[in-house]
Parts: structure tokens; C-alpha cells; sequence
């Protein structure tokens, strides 16, 4: 084996431990065998050292552009749901906001055959039962954003804004990941 | 990749290389001295050094040269977003407001 100053072990001790043979030359023969294999690894061994260290560091840079362009495309869909969460937020304040509600029990009604119970955030709450009768309605603590979530007999439909939004987010992170 | 084999490839030659010289130094030294085995180990583990440097060499090029393309790819994929942003993103927020308060 080879020493970081190029020294051999197995050939030092060859050269100084070798009882003085009756077929000298065929000593030499296997010594100089010895030193050329010694060598042949030194190659083969630098060439996979020099691979896997090229290797690491192009992984390394793949990896670091990656995250450059993952973080800039992060930005952009903060930017964009920052925006839409803004105009949610005004939209819950108008009156199509309980056209809304209106349209997505109804929908939930025929979809699923009937209605026991609607989930919608706290604030929602006293209009909802307004626009529905003979259902329970109650606070879900999953709705942050607004809208509702219809259950009939264990069955449910999501309305919700932060359902909608996480949907929206996953087609948007898609669209550019298509650009 | 190609490159790649190509250097492993060279480099095992050069280590042929050494190996049949060896076997001619055979013939050269018949009953060699510990000196001249000495000088004979020199040779090779230098020869081999530099056959490792030249390799790393081009290896390191090849490298360089992926990652400018890398960088390049990055670069341009950037630009493709921004621009992609600044046409369309005011039609995206209205898209994805009005799928979202759509009760269909």
C-alpha cells in the first residue's frame, strides 16, 4: 500500500526483509511486478478519488441552483395567493359572499342527497342559519379563509376558501413549474 | 459522461504503459540494486502522479463546463418566470380569485 509521500510498504519490506534468493533475477522480476501494480492503483485510485470529489461538487451545484430557482418561484406564488387572500377578504364583506354560501349549500344538498350538518367559521355562522333551515350548522375551526364544508350522513364536500386556495396553489406551483 | 470514460480509459492505458516499460526495464536492469529499485519506484509513482494530475485536469474542465450550463439552464428558467410574471400575473390572481369563489 501506498503512503501520502509515495512510499510503499509492501516493497520496503520486499526489498530490506527478502532472504538473498538462488534466482535473483526472478526476485526483480516480481519487485518491479509489485511497483507497477503499486502504481496501477495509485491510478486507479486517484481516477475514482477525482470522480467521486467531481461528482459531490457537481451534485452540490445542482442542488444550490435548485433551491435558487425553488425560492424565486416561491416568491412569485407569496406574491400572487398574498393578492388573491386580499380580494377573499373583501369578497367576504359583500353581499356575493352570501350568494355564495347560498349557491355551495345548495350544490352540497343535491349532491349528496340531503344535508345534516354545515361547517363554516365563526363569523359566518349567524348567516348561514339564516340561508339554511332544518340543518345544524356549526364553527370549524379548519376554515380560516371563509366558505363551507356540507357533511349528509358522513359524506362531505368542501367549500372552503383554504381548500380551494391549497388546490389553486398546487395548479399554480404545476403552471410554473411548466414555464 | 463520455469524457468521463474517455480519461478513465487513457489513464489505464498510461498505466499499460508503464507496466510494458516496466517489463523492458526487466530485460534493462537484470539483477537490480535496492538503489535502482528505489529509482525505478520514483519513476513509476511519479508518472503515475502526473497521469492523475492530468486526469484531474480535464476532469476539472469538464466539470467547469457543466456547471456554466447548469448556471446557464438557472439563468434562463429565471427569466422565463419573471417574464412569464410580469405579462401574465395580474390574469393569474383574477383566474385563480374567481375558480376559488366559483361555486360550480
Amino acid at each position: 500500500m501506498t503512503h501520502n509521500d509515495g512510499t510503499f510498504n509492501s516493497v520496503e519490506n520486499n526489498v530490506t526483509q527478502q532472504p538473498v534468493s538462488q534466482e535473483p533475477e526472478k526476485n526483480v522480476n516480481n519487485l518491479e511486478d509489485q511497483l507497477l501494480s503499486e502504481a496501477y492503483n495509485m491510478i486507479q485510485q486517484g481516477v475514482f478519488d477525482i470522480k467521486s470529489e467531481m461528482s459531490r461538487e457537481l451534485s452540490m451545484h445542482k442542488i444550490e441552483s435548485k433551491k435558487e430557482v425553488y425560492a424565486e418561484k416561491e416568491h412569485y406564488i407569496e406574491t400572487v395567493f398574498a393578492v388573491v387572500k386580499k380580494q377573499l377578504l373583501n369578497f367576504r364583506k359583500s353581499e356575493a359572499y352570501i350568494d355564495y354560501l347560498a349557491k355551495c349549500a345548495t350544490k352540497a344538498n343535491e349532491k349528496l342527497g340531503g344535508l345534516t350538518r354545515l361547517y363554516v367559521t365563526r363569523t359566518d355562522l349567524e348567516v348561514m342559519k339564516k340561508i339554511v333551515s332544518g340543518v345544524e350548522v356549526k364553527q370549524d375551526l379548519r376554515i380560516m379563509l371563509g366558505g363551507i364544508i356540507a357533511e349528509n350522513d358522513g359524506l362531505t364536500m368542501d367549500f372552503s376558501f383554504d381548500k380551494k386556495i391549497r388546490m389553486e396553489r398546487e395548479k399554480f406551483e404545476q403552471k410554473l413549474n411548466e414555464l | 459522461m463520455e469524457k468521463n470514460k474517455d480519461s478513465f480509459v487513457t489513464s489505464q492505458d498510461h498505466a499499460r504503459e508503464i507496466f510494458v516499460n516496466a517489463q523492458n526495464n526487466q530485460l534493462r536492469f537484470g539483477v537490480a540494486s535496492t538503489a535502482e529499485i528505489e529509482q525505478i519506484r520514483r519513476e513509476y509513482i511519479e508518472r503515475a502522479q502526473r497521469r492523475i494530475d492530468i486526469y484531474r485536469e480535464n476532469e476539472q474542465e469538464h466539470l467547469e463546463t457543466m456547471m456554466r450550463e447548469i448556471d446557464e439552464q438557472r439563468t434562463e428558467k429565471l427569466r422565463r418566470i419573471k417574464v412569464a410574471y410580469d405579462s401574465n400575473g395580474i390574469q393569474w390572481i383574477d383566474e385563480i380569485f374567481k375558480s376559488i369563489i366559483s361555486a360550480d
